[in-house]
């Protein structure tokens, strides 16, 4: 029953018309607008998808609104990379037979805030968080919860803030080339460590920006994707994991080497049966500037304490040995919350050969995204070619 | 959202613990493990023979930040500790080190710490750790 590398192609995607600022939209509405933008892109109408994931909106409101009427549906929400989680669920959903074509939506006003539910109010009186997390963790809950690790892994592994704010500086030349990215301005170390302390060793510019966005992808078994108008970009494989609740860190066993990304990678990298040199172009969910060290490290990319050098030496920077983030990332592109699906967006446009900051030639990619504030992810392995 | 944890009957022995300023977590009695935050079964055996304990109280500080935006409830203006904390029995927990500045120079990591109380917003105890101090220093 496992499922060959390939079988599975993304046969459209779309963000929302707009991203950063968009009032004019709630989540819901940023949602059906990327919906449609993708159904647009695969040359599809509603009436073609039979399956339906959403997540932090009701999925039988998001399929109403869009005509849809699906046989086959997924609600789950683990945080930011829910979407990831979704498409490995709709390819099971595929392969098992319960539908053949699945629109995966995401809509989030993360900044203009119209109309929760936004992904973390979930923080219901009486969940754990809110007895044993939230009473700590201040206003700033996601830079603190998500920066726990960070002093122990610094002094553990000789990470420094000047490492640590190289994140930023090449994110920002990502988003240089790329009209739609928010900070496309250069900005230094010198820059990124003189920003407001949020909650130390955290600065502003650490911290990913605030936006509104949508976006939809649509995926179909990979004999279909030869009759839709954009090139397929083929699954090979996939992973997830989860070790804790969304605003539970203190779950994590071991946040030094931290099980849940091993466990998604070691899962990703052997059901596509391609190793870490097979990997053209990464995307790291960057909502805080230690996220792609973290994920580098977890994923096996670096030795244990070396991704900080990584990055700093210029590997993952426009013409480095391993383009990362190549949209400008959550730091500087775009950040509406629950990021994960413009991550995926950003990598199928790569694949397409489409992305403003193109790698050329890149036949793979790497799309790796955290749920909640650091206990949950997944890795997914794409590919323009099929095997 | 009110922001003083909210007890719910598993977690009730807990809060009542707090109350009377004892840390007071499950240990399950087929494993030995203890395990936090409570539940009605053991996360490491899935035992249902689990029994609340009074904990030691001593912890080490395993990793924090220094926020400059504590809820108000603390009625402190910050930078405040949130810490990540291991009690000596085992579990992780999210807690914040009182009773000394908080500064780097005084939170340094897997120092030694035991566990105290401290009123938020209108629960007089909510479980805080203060750095240990050896006996006759």
């Amino acid at each position: 029953m496992t499922m060959k590398p390939g079988s599975f192609a993304i046969v459209g995607a779309s963000e929302s018309t707009k991203i950063g600022v968009v009032p004019e939209y709630s989540s819901i509405g940023l949602a059906i607008d990327g919906a449609g933008n993708a159904l647009e892109d695969a040359g599809l109408k509603a009436s073609d998808i039979d399956g339906l994931t959403v997540a932090y909106l009701p999925v039988g409101n998001v399929a109403q609104l869009l005509g849809i009427y699906p046989k086959w549906v997924d609600g789950t929400g683990v945080g930011g990379c829910t979407w990831m989680f979704h498409l490995r669920s709709a390819m099971a959903a595929i392969n098992a037979g319960y539908c053949s074509t699945v629109l995966i939506v995401y809509g989030e006003s993360g900044r203009s805030y119209h109309a929760a539910p936004n992904s973390y109010d979930t923080l219901a009186q009486g969940s754990i968080e809110q007895q044993f997390d939230v009473p700590y963790a201040s206003a700033s809950m996601q830079a603190v919860l998500f920066a726990l690790p960070l002093v122990r892994y610094m002094q553990q592994y000789g990470l420094t803030e000047s490492q640590i704010a190289m994140v930023p500086v090449v994110q920002r030349e990502w988003a240089a080339k790329n009209p739609r990215a928010k900070l496309r301005s250069p900005t230094t170390v010198d820059e990124v460590l003189s920003s407001p302390m949020i909650a130390w060793p955290i600065r502003r510019s650490m911290c990913c920006l605030v936006s509104d966005a949508g976006g939809a992808m649509i995926v179909t078994s990979a004999e279909r994707a030869r009759d839709f108008p954009k090139r397929p970009v083929y699954v090979l494989g996939s992973g997830a994991a989860i070790e804790a609740g969304p605003c539970s860190p203190a779950g994590v066993r071991n946040p030094m080497e931290p099980e849940f990304i091993r466990t998604s990678a070691r899962s990703a990298f052997s059901s596509a049966g391609v190793t870490h040199s097979d990997i053209d172009h990464l995307m790291i969910y960057d909502a805080f500037a230690h996220n792609p060290i973290f994920g580098l490290d977890g994923l096996g990319f670096v030795p244990v304490g070396q991704a900080g050098a990584f990055i700093a030496d210029g590997n993952t920077r426009p013409g480095g040995s391993l383009p990362m983030n190549t949209n400008g990332g959550g730091l500087a592109y775009a950040h509406s919350g629950s990021y994960g699906m413009l991550c995926m967006l950003e990598a199928v446009r790569q694949m397409r050969g489409e992305a403003p900051a193109q790698v050329e030639g890149a036949r793979t990619s790497l799309v790796h995204g955290w749920g909640g504030f650091w206990s949950a992810c997944a890795t997914l392995i794409f590919s323009n070619e099929r095997p | 959202m009110k922001l003083e944890p909210t007890a719910l009957p598993e977690t009730q022995p807990f809060w009542d613990g707090a109350d009377a300023g004892k840390l007071v977590i499950q240990q399950c009695h087929d494993c030995s493990s203890h395990y936090f935050p409570p539940a009605p079964i053991c996360p490491k055996c899935s035992s249902r023979d689990t029994r609340w304990v009074e904990a030691s109280g001593e912890a080490t500080l395993y990793s924090y930040v220094l926020t400059n935006a504590p809820w108000p409830h603390w009625k402190t203006a910050g930078p405040m500790s949130v810490a990540l904390v291991a009690l000596k029995e085992g579990p992780r927990l999210i807690s914040t080190v009182v009773g000394c500045e908080q500064t780097p120079e005084n939170l340094r990591i897997d120092m030694p710490l035991t566990a105290t109380w401290r009123a938020f917003g209108d629960r007089q105890r909510v479980l805080c750790f203060e750095p240990k101090h050896r006996d006759g220093a």
